[in-house]
């Protein structure tokens, strides 16, 4: 996995990376496996970082390019064992000297994939905590997401406050 | 009547300027432990959420949110209710991992009051509510085929009982209905949607119904 995300990487294909984030995002949730998640995340900010030119225009560009790719090749061979901490705090770095945004690429690249966790069917806590992201980013994510919108309570509103008017009447207030 | 609050609504009610309702409601709103270091004691260390983090903890000072104590029976009921809601649904003979040991605190807290929770996410309610739909969430969502344990299922049915799901949507229409939030139709329906958008699980098609149905 870790290879196609390098030679995504390297061709611009942005696209396919954040297809891949996805379905990794999933693939997590599902085997609740923290290293997938965490492999989801970086290859979900790579694919931010590729559409933004003000990153890729950037003359520390070439640089950053060259330790992220030479870090997803030690990670494919195995070279040591926090090589996607080295990728994670690459991207980190040159969001902290050309992004224009206060939240970084990083925390939002978590976020976004524990709300596609979340919109799988696991609890937006387990969807948080599996990729370390903050739950209040949690919510606001998939308050963005049409997810809600595709299942349809057999219980409404109305008949979910005539179960508390009932249920208040039965404790006494 | 005393009400278990999960995160969420906390959240989606502090985020969308109407925690206040809380106050007005006739409720005992009660939060486990894990819930208040949650919402209230880890934000503060975020710039963006330190706000929304503050003033949940008024709340909490002023009493309008109280801890929830769950006592041997409610850990034990806790640690039940988690081991099994994680031990109801498979994918490949591997068992799915739905909620986390804060939600389990908040059924196990709501079976030892007075049955109600307040719960914006869709999975621990569809999990109480309707375990088969839950599973046909899962199954489209995931693309696999996804099996059910029954017997946990209705295990699960028998420790916990019917406990009322409420979400911050349902808490504001219905003070709404009881001339709480003070305000017409139109800013209800712009405080439902603000509530959706905040991560509330309510689709549109339940908005419309319950403003023009």
């Amino acid at each position: 996995m870790i290879r196609e995300i390098r030679k995504a990487f390297e061709a611009n294909d942005d696209t396919f990376l954040r297809n891949l984030a996805t379905e990794m995002a999933r693939r997590a949730a599902i085997e609740q496996d923290r290293r997938t998640a965490q492999v989801a995340v970086i290859a979900y900010a790579l694919s931010k970082i590729l559409t933004k030119p003000h990153f890729l225009r950037s003359h520390n560009w070439p640089r950053y390019r060259h330790a992220i790719i030479s870090a997803l090749r030690d990670a494919e061979e195995g070279r040591e064992n926090n090589v996607l901490e080295r990728v994670e705090r690459t991207i980190r770095r040159i969001d902290s000297e050309d992004g224009h945004f206060v939240k970084n690429v990083m925390d939002k690249a978590r976020s976004k994939m524990a709300a596609i966790a979340y919109s799988v069917g696991v609890s937006a806590h387990v969807a948080a905590h599996l990729f370390d992201a903050d739950i209040h980013d949690v919510f606001d994510y998939v308050g963005k997401m049409k997810v809600h919108d595709e299942h349809i309570p057999k219980i409404g509103i109305k008949e979910r406050i005539d179960a508390l008017r009932r249920l208040m009447n039965a404790s006494g207030g | 009547m005393r009400v278990v609050a999960d995160a969420g609504p906390l959240i989606s009610l502090s985020n969308t300027c109407m925690l206040w309702i809380l106050e007005k409601l006739p409720f005992q709103f009660l939060l486990p432990p894990w819930v208040i270091n949650e919402v209230s004691l880890f934000p503060k260390q975020t710039k963006h959420y330190k706000l929304s983090a503050l003033r949940i903890s008024d709340y909490i000072r002023s009493g309008i949110l109280q801890e929830g104590e769950l006592g041997e029976r409610g850990e034990e009921i806790a640690r039940k209710v988690q081991h099994i809601a994680n031990n109801v649904y498979f994918i490949k003979h591997r068992p799915l991992k739905i909620i986390q040991r804060g939600e389990a605190e908040a059924i196990a807290l709501a079976t030892l009051t007075d049955h109600a929770m307040l719960v914006d996410e869709r999975t621990i309610r569809l999990l109480l509510e309707d375990p088969l739909e839950l599973r046909n969430v899962l199954q489209i969502r995931t693309g696999a085929r996804v099996s059910i344990d029954h017997e946990r299922a209705e295990e699960l049915q028998e420790i916990v009982g019917d406990v009322l799901m409420l979400r911050s949507a349902d808490i504001v229409a219905y003070a709404y209905e009881e001339r709480i939030l003070g305000k017409g139709k139109e800013f209800l329906e712009a405080a439902l949607y603000a509530l959706k958008y905040a991560g509330c699980a309510i689709s549109e098609q339940e908005i419309r119904d319950y403003l023009y149905g």
